[in-house]
């Protein structure tokens, strides 16, 4: 495990945009990723990671903001979210398998990040009687309402 | 007393009769097996303690704390296929699903024939596989425990006439947590830090975690001790380093790090790494029209081996919703329709007996390796054909629709569809793969032609050097291998024991 982040500055820009894509607030369920600091987690979820995969991650966002401006003019985190979100739907259904894996990719990290968040797991209707109600170290903080959003 | 990490305060050397590298389904019985026959033993480890206390069930720590690479390891080819070891006290053992087989005998009888390995018999291990199920207390639950998940997948497979059955666990008053990949919990999984190891602390074995062996000593091609450092898990950093000498060696890395780290020390039997094993699976989620509420229950509750004929094996699999959500299709206001359902969610997992055999590398220096594994189309079109059997089960269980890992064809709505999908053409890299059981890569034989270790486990290079971990399992079994491993565990364990006290005695 490696001691500095891996997703700083424009790549933790970029992977909020993701996250925020992929699990957006309203919908079946209120919550969404935008509402909740979650890069501080997917540091760490990361650093834990073959130090090859987790240098690869920055190029990976790189790679989904230049793809997006060659299909829609714009890099990824200026689309809509719901332009995001289809965007990103739209390379879970690529012929491609290296664009099927990259959204594979950042769902796991959004997902693994988000659903450990007992209140967010409990509004899909997960709640576990075996297990200690407990907060990921340092992460999953609401952010205030200042900072909500973009 | 296992020593960890905030323990050490420098370097450490020690003098034993048996050093053993890893504290797996292998390390862990070879380790209490001598200590308790008297002789000195050091357990390393590289990962850390965990224990009920210290983990909470989820699996973003779990995989974190717990996990080699956190949980990224996995084999390239085409697809790329995850494989998740683990990496702490206790071994994959910690972090697997319980499910206990013996080996088949069709397996032992292939053993036999193929490798010379005539000891292989049903006979012969029948009192090894008494006594490993005994320690680790392999019992069959009552349904109850066995999952709400796997209600959904008994009603079909007894509309179709299938026998969908219990698995067997080891594990002592379950409770069905279901979060057995994770950490149980309640401390109810035997696994190997809560039987083998504390047994192999009080016949005074010293155990050490976070110590990251490197090096094997080799001298005239006799094994004299192993070298490493002690790791700083919070940095992963080298702090400290350590010294044992030992008579004897016995690696028990896991199939993926064994090979490489023999290689690193000049071993070179063409074998070692080859005829890698892993049983590749898929899963099959189905949405249904009742609350299930899949995570109450063990997480690997049953099976329906029907099809074992035509090598695949199905066996129930329910995680926590951060993985399960993830690999279902649909992002933003499609995945959070799909999200609010997960309380009616079904999941049953196909495994195959595969007979592609894939490689292991050593990547640079030290224990880095790279697995190749390219699935040939015959083990394709079995998981896909194990896939398509499953969503049959699923839909004649009274499923609304069913996910497939097949990016040709995710979703499944009607019988219709599962016979589409059976003459439906799918290449191994439109398939979302993974795989729980490397095997096969330090292969047991009778000879170094055919093998890496000969049948009681040592090096056909290097004396006294002992390979003891699912690298030693000559085959694929279909079937889950932790019991064949701590058998074969305890067979190296009974060798080593003769063969040291003869030497000893002579001396």
């Amino acid at each position: 495990m490696g001691s500095k982040p891996v997703l700083k500055g424009s790549s933790a820009a970029t992977m909020r945009y993701v996250m925020n894509a992929i699990i957006p607030e309203g919908g079946a369920f209120p919550a969404g990723a935008s509402q909740y600091d979650l890069i501080h987690r997917a540091n760490e979820v990361l650093r834990s990671y073959n130090p090859s995969i987790a240098r690869a991650f920055p190029f990976i966002l790189l790679y989904i903001q230049a793809s997006a401006f060659l299909r829609h003019g714009r890099p990824f985190t200026r689309l809509s979210i719901e332009k995001a979100g289809a965007f990103l739907e739209g390379m879970e259904h690529s012929p491609f398998y290296h664009r099927r894996m990259t959204i594979l990719i950042m769902k796991l990290i959004t997902c693994l990040v988000f659903y450990e968040i007992d209140e967010l797991a409990a509004q899909i209707g997960y709640t576990h009687g075996c297990l200690r109600a407990s907060r990921p170290r340092g992460a999953g903080k609401k952010k205030s309402a200042a900072r909500k959003g973009r | 007393m296992i020593r960890q990490f905030r323990d050490y305060d420098g370097d450490i050397r020690e003098r034993c009769d048996v050093c053993v590298i890893g504290s797996g389904a292998g390390g862990a019985v070879v380790a209490k097996e001598l200590a308790e026959k008297g002789f000195s033993v050091v357990l390393l480890e590289e990962g850390g303690h965990h224990t009920k206390e210290t983990w909470n069930g989820k699996p973003t720590q779990g995989l974190i704390d717990m996990y080699r690479d956190g949980g990224s390891s996995g084999t390239l080819g085409n697809p790329f296929i995850s494989i998740t070891l683990g990496k702490c006290i206790g071994g994959t053992t910690t972090v697997n699903s319980a499910t206990c087989f013996r080996t088949p005998n069709k397996v032992l009888l292939r053993w036999q024939m193929e490798l010379g390995l005539d000891r292989m018999t049903r006979a012969n291990l029948e009192p090894y596989f008494d006594r490993v199920e005994k320690i680790i207390n392999v019992t069959e639950l009552p349904w109850e425990v066995l999952g709400n998940g796997v209600r959904a997948i008994k009603r079909g497979a007894d509309r179709l006439g299938l026998n969908c059955r219990p698995l067997k666990h080891n594990v002592r008053n379950c409770r069905g947590c279901g979060t057995c990949q994770f950490g149980c919990p309640e401390g109810a999984k035997q696994s190997m830090d809560v039987t083998y190891i504390p047994r192999a602390d009080r016949a005074g074995a010293r155990i050490y975690a976070h110590c990251r062996a490197e090096k094997l000593v080799i001298d005239s091609r006799k094994v004299r001790g192993v070298r490493g450092s002690i790791i700083d898990p919070s940095t992963g950093r080298k702090k400290f380093s350590f010294e044992i000498d030992a008579h004897a060696v016995v690696v028990s890395c896991g199939s993926l790090i064994t090979p490489s780290f023999l290689k690193a020390n000049g071993l070179k039997n063409r074998n070692i790494g080859r005829h890698l094993q892993i049983h590749p699976a898929g899963r099959v989620v189905a949405l249904m029209n009742e609350k299930i509420e899949g995570w109450k229950g063990v997480s690997q509750g049953a099976c329906i081996d029907n099809f074992e004929d035509e090598g695949i094996m199905m066996e129930g699999i329910f995680v926590h919703p951060s993985l399960m959500l993830a690999g279902l299709p649909g992002v933003g206001a499609r995945h959070k329709e799909v999200a609010v359902k997960y309380p009616n969610i079904a999941a049953f997992g196909v495994m195959i007996h595969d007979s592609t055999a894939g490689r292991v590398y050593r990547i640079a220096k030290g224990r880095g390796f790279i697995a190749t594994y390219a699935i040939r189309k015959n083990d394709m079109e079995k998981i896909k054909r194990g896939i398509a059997y499953t969503a049959r089960i699923f839909f004649a269980g009274g499923a609304l629709r069913v996910f497939t890992p097949f990016a040709n064809m995710p979703v499944l709505d009607s019988m219709e569809d599962v016979e589409k999908l059976l003459k439906l053409k799918v290449k191994p890299n439109q398939m979302e793969m993974m795989a729980f059981h490397p095997l096969g890569t330090c292969r047991m034989a009778r000879s170094p032609k055919l093998g890496a270790v000969k049948g009681d486990g040592e090096s056909f290079e290097v004396k006294n050097l002992y390979v003891a971990d699912g690298s030693i399992v000559p085959t694929s079994l279909g079937v889950n291998p932790q019991v064949t491993i701590m058998t074969l565990a305890t067979l190296v364990a009974e060798n080593i024991s003769n063969k040291l006290f003869d030497e000893t005695h002579l001396a």
